[in-house]
Parts: C-alpha cells; sequence; structure tokens
C-alpha cells in the first residue's frame, strides 16, 4: 500500500504562488498559503517562500475531535472529508496545528469548469458551510492509478500544485517505494516538517538547504 | 520573521481563532450552569438532609434542561450545517462531541422520565449524564491541539470546578428567592463548590510556563480580568458565605438571609461567565507554526 507524501524544495521555490493560485481556482477553496520570509538568523539572509496545505499526518489531531466521522484517514495516509457528513462545527479546525482547515461560506467562488478534469470538479453548494482541506486531489490519485498511472510520475495522476508548480519545487510520491522521487529527495537531503515537536508525523517534507 | 525558538524558527506567530465565538462561550457556560445546578441539588439533597430532591419544591430537572437546551441551541449559529446534527452520534468513540451529545440525549431522557415519573432511579440517572456532560465539554476543549490555552489537561478538572459552582449559584438565587427551603449544608456546599473553583483557576492560570501557554492566556492574567474573576466573582461571596456560616453556627440565624445569598450567587454566576468566555474569546490563540532549520 502506498503511502503518499509530498516534498517541497525551497531552495527552488520562487514564491511565484502558483500553487496557491491553481487550488484557489480548481479546489475552489483555497487551501495553500504562501509565507514569505527572510531567514535573519541564517547568515546567509536567506529568502524563502513556504507552501503549506494540510500536512496529512499519519497521527493526525483533527481526525478523533471530528463528532461526525466526517473526517477520514486512508490507508493510503490522506486525510479527507467527506463534505456530506461535516457539519461546520469547527472543531477540526482547532485541533489542527497547521491552519489547513477552514469553513467556506462564499458562494461566489467560481468553479472553473473546462479549466479542472470534469471528474476532481465537485459542485460548489457541497463546500458551503463545511470545512474543507488539501486532500492531495485524491480524485486525481484514484482515477490515475485506475488507469494504471503513477502518481507523482504521470501528469494526470499528480496533484494540481505539484502538477502547476513552474519552478519544479514540489514533488510528489509514495514514501514506501525506496524508488520514488520522494524517497530519493529525503534520503539524499536533510528534511524538515512543519511542527515536529507535537508528533503528528506529517507527509510533508521540506528541503531548505 | 521572529527568529528562533527552542522549537525552531517561527514561521506564523499565533493568530486568534475565529471558529468560535460566543455562542460556544455560551454553550459551555449555560450547559455547566444546566449540568452543575442539578448536580448541585442532587448532592446537596444527599448532604443537606432536606428531602427537596424527592419532593421536587423547584422543577429543577426542567431548569437544568433548559439551560443546557439553551447552550446547544446556542451552537446551531455557528456550525456551517446544523440541519446535519443527526451525524454528531457518529464517533462516539473517540470525538467528545459525539459524547457531550449523546450524555446530552440521556440528560434530556432522563429528566423528562423524572418529571412525568418521579423517581430516585431517574434523578440518579439524569445526574450521571450531566457530570458526563459537564467533563466532556472540558475534554472538547482539552482536545484542540491547535490552541495552547485549552489543550492543558487541567481543562476537565475546571470544567467540573466551575460547574459545580455556577450550580450552586443558581441554587443560592433559588434560596434568596425563597423558592428552596435548604438548611446549613446549602452555604457550606456551595462555600466548597466556589472555593475549589477559584483555586483550580489559579492553578489554570499557572499550569504551564510554555511560552505560547502564557501569552495566550496572558489576558486572563490581567489585573482588571484577576479581580473581576477572583475578588468579585470568588472572594466576594466566599466571604458574604463564611459570614452566613459563622451566622449560622453562632445561633444567630439558621437559614440563609436573602440578599446575602442573591449577591453572592449573581457574583459567582459572572465570575463563572468571565472564565468560560475569557477562555474561548481571549486566549483562544492558535498555536505558531515553526519549521527547525
Amino acid at each position: 500500500m502506498p503511502h503518499w507524501a509530498m516534498v517541497i524544495d525551497l531552495r527552488k521555490c520562487i514564491g511565484c504562488e502558483t500553487c496557491r493560485h491553481v487550488c484557489d481556482h480548481l479546489n475552489d477553496g483555497g487551501w495553500r498559503q504562501v509565507m514569505d520570509m527572510v531567514m535573519k538568523d541564517n547568515q546567509k539572509g536567506q529568502n524563502l517562500s513556504i507552501t503549506m496545505g494540510c500536512m496529512h499526518c499519519a497521527v493526525p489531531p483533527c481526525l478523533d475531535v471530528c463528532p461526525t466521522g466526517a473526517t477520514e484517514h486512508r490507508i493510503d495516509g490522506i486525510v479527507k472529508i467527506d463534505y456530506r457528513r461535516c457539519i461546520g462545527c469547527g472543531s477540526c479546525i482547532l485541533a489542527c496545528p497547521y491552519k489547513a482547515r477552514k469553513i467556506t461560506f462564499d458562494h461566489k467562488v467560481p468553479h472553473q469548469k473546462g479549466f479542472a478534469p470534469e471528474h476532481h470538479g465537485r459542485k460548489n453548494q457541497d463546500r458551503i458551510g463545511v470545512c474543507g482541506k488539501c486532500d492531495f486531489c485524491f480524485s486525481l490519485l484514484d482515477e490515475g492509478m485506475k488507469k494504471g498511472l503513477k502518481p507523482g510520475k504521470d501528469f494526470e495522476a499528480t496533484p494540481l500544485c505539484v502538477r502547476y508548480c513552474i519552478a519544479d519545487a514540489m514533488y510528489f510520491g509514495d514514501l514506501n517505494d525506496t524508488d520514488s522521487e520522494v524517497s530519493r529527495l529525503i534520503r539524499e537531503n536533510k528534511t524538515s516538517c512543519l511542527n515536529e515537536e507535537l508528533g503528528t508525523e506529517p507527509s510533508v517534507f521540506y528541503i531548505l538547504e | 520573521m521572529d527568529g528562533r525558538n527552542k522549537m525552531g524558527t517561527q514561521l506564523i506567530s499565533p493568530t486568534k481563532q475565529k471558529q468560535w465565538a460566543w455562542p460556544a462561550a455560551a454553550n459551555f457556560t449555560l450547559g455547566g450552569a444546566g449540568t452543575g445546578f442539578y448536580l448541585f441539588i442532587f448532592l446537596a439533597g444527599i448532604f443537606d438532609n432536606s428531602n427537596f430532591v424527592l419532593n421536587d419544591p423547584v422543577p429543577f430537572g426542567p431548569i437544568g434542561l433548559v439551560l443546557v437546551g439553551s447552550g446547544f441551541l446556542c451552537l446551531i449559529i455557528e456550525a456551517g450545517r446544523p440541519l446535519r446534527s443527526h451525524y454528531l452520534l457518529h464517533h462516539l468513540r473517540k470525538a467528545w462531541i459525539s459524547k457531550e451529545m449523546l450524555a446530552f440525549v440521556f440528560f434530556v431522557t432522563a429528566v423528562i422520565l423524572d418529571y412525568f415519573y418521579p423517581q430516585l432511579l431517574f434523578k440518579a440517572c439524569a445526574a450521571l449524564s450531566a457530570l458526563f456532560l459537564m467533563i466532556a465539554q472540558g475534554f472538547i476543549l482539552y482536545a484542540s491541539r491547535a490552541v495552547p490555552a485549552w489543550n492543558v489537561s487541567i481543562m476537565p478538572f475546571f470544567f467540573l470546578s466551575s460547574g459545580f459552582a455556577s450550580g450552586a449559584a443558581l441554587t443560592l438565587l433559588l434560596a434568596a428567592l425563597g423558592r428552596l427551603v435548604t438548611g446549613n449544608g446549602l452555604g457550606l456546599l456551595s462555600l466548597t463548590c466556589i472555593f475549589l473553583n477559584m483555586i483550580v483557576w489559579l492553578f489554570y492560570l499557572r499550569w504551564s510556563n510554555a511560552v505560547d501557554f502564557r501569552s495566550a492566556t496572558e489576558a486572563l492574567r490581567r489585573p482588571f480580568m484577576m479581580f473581576f474573576i477572583i475578588v468579585f466573582g470568588h472572594a466576594f461571596p466566599i466571604l458574604m458565605l463564611l459570614l452566613l456560616q459563622i451566622r449560622a453556627f453562632s445561633g444567630t440565624g439558621a437559614k440563609l438571609p436573602g440578599v446575602f445569598a442573591m449577591l453572592s450567587g449573581l457574583a459567582i454566576i459572572i465570575g463563572v461567565t468571565a472564565q468560560k468566555s475569557g477562555i474561548v474569546m481571549s486566549s483562544g490563540y492558535l498555536r505558531e507554526i515553526n519549521i527547525k532549520l
């Protein structure tokens, strides 16, 4: 069974926020945020842009607090929300230490038909008043795998933010596959996760230097 | 960037949560008051030996029920899709909101049964579910890992002590209005509950030396809040009740004088409301996001 993960090479990221815009337009949510920062405590005075979304933790704090069971932890490591069950109580938002979730009340979010693959699009109405977050575009992954495609390697079966990253700074793949790009990057580079001290074991890794 | 701390380099500083506002605070306050009131009367009936548990001079079950129910109604304003509330019981094994909901269902059932067929068994069931509901509310906040001021193990104890304190306050108000016939035990029990709640609150404010907890709860430690919650909401009613106890033991008067009891009750209610709304609205900061370099 795969364990899907993402590696973000911050040395390559140029802070263009394409990942955020792609997510905004195709997922109706804006589940990605990009933080620009200057590493003052780094002697090089390095500029960094850090793109963040759901960390798809192995021990997700949002899972246990969900009273309706709308938050699910798939066997492949993806944490997803069943929008038909969510009541928008917000308890998961207060449990997530990565500020990765939010409730959308805006009915005007455009759904870009024709731009997104039809199978990935969902009706806006399902998303109103419920909690939303990055789901690693699992529907793309599932559909792609049915066709025999390899997520992370094949364009069609890869999360949209990774697919459209113009700096080639985002990688996606199977952590359990030692030959995958993400496994290789983690093996060959020093990687960090956000809020590591909380023990949530995120599936998103950052390469800083 | 704010620089490094022991956990790593801060990327995003703590921000105030906007998800739960006054409706959540109202739910916790009313839920604590309703369950605390029921439990307090139930226990006072045992310790005070005044028989009002079985004789029911005031419909304390329905009063508790209305208070707790009003708290739940407030949540309808806050939830995005309240009409799907039937799903709330679907994660009973782990989610404290589900457990709270189940306790509420049991509480409602037991109180209604007791109202029409008064029996000690139904009262005991209602008391047990009230106790569970009260603790569950504390665990709901404790489970919020993103909020350092809530994610502390003293939180369920605080909900327990504050629930009993507000229950004592409502009982004192009813006693002051002449709706409850009570003896000395009520004053002593109220005094104990309020004193314990004050101690638990002081422990809470000093629970952790972690920077995120200290900065999140800073508003609660400001002189005005300390005066409002500790002095007005607790020390003042404690003093009142102590005077009443001295009066009672010296034989000057056996019953609670109305004005004293009413002022004490009001002060405690205001104090507990300030505590819970302070926790939810003033100290609800989401923790920082950091990375190890």
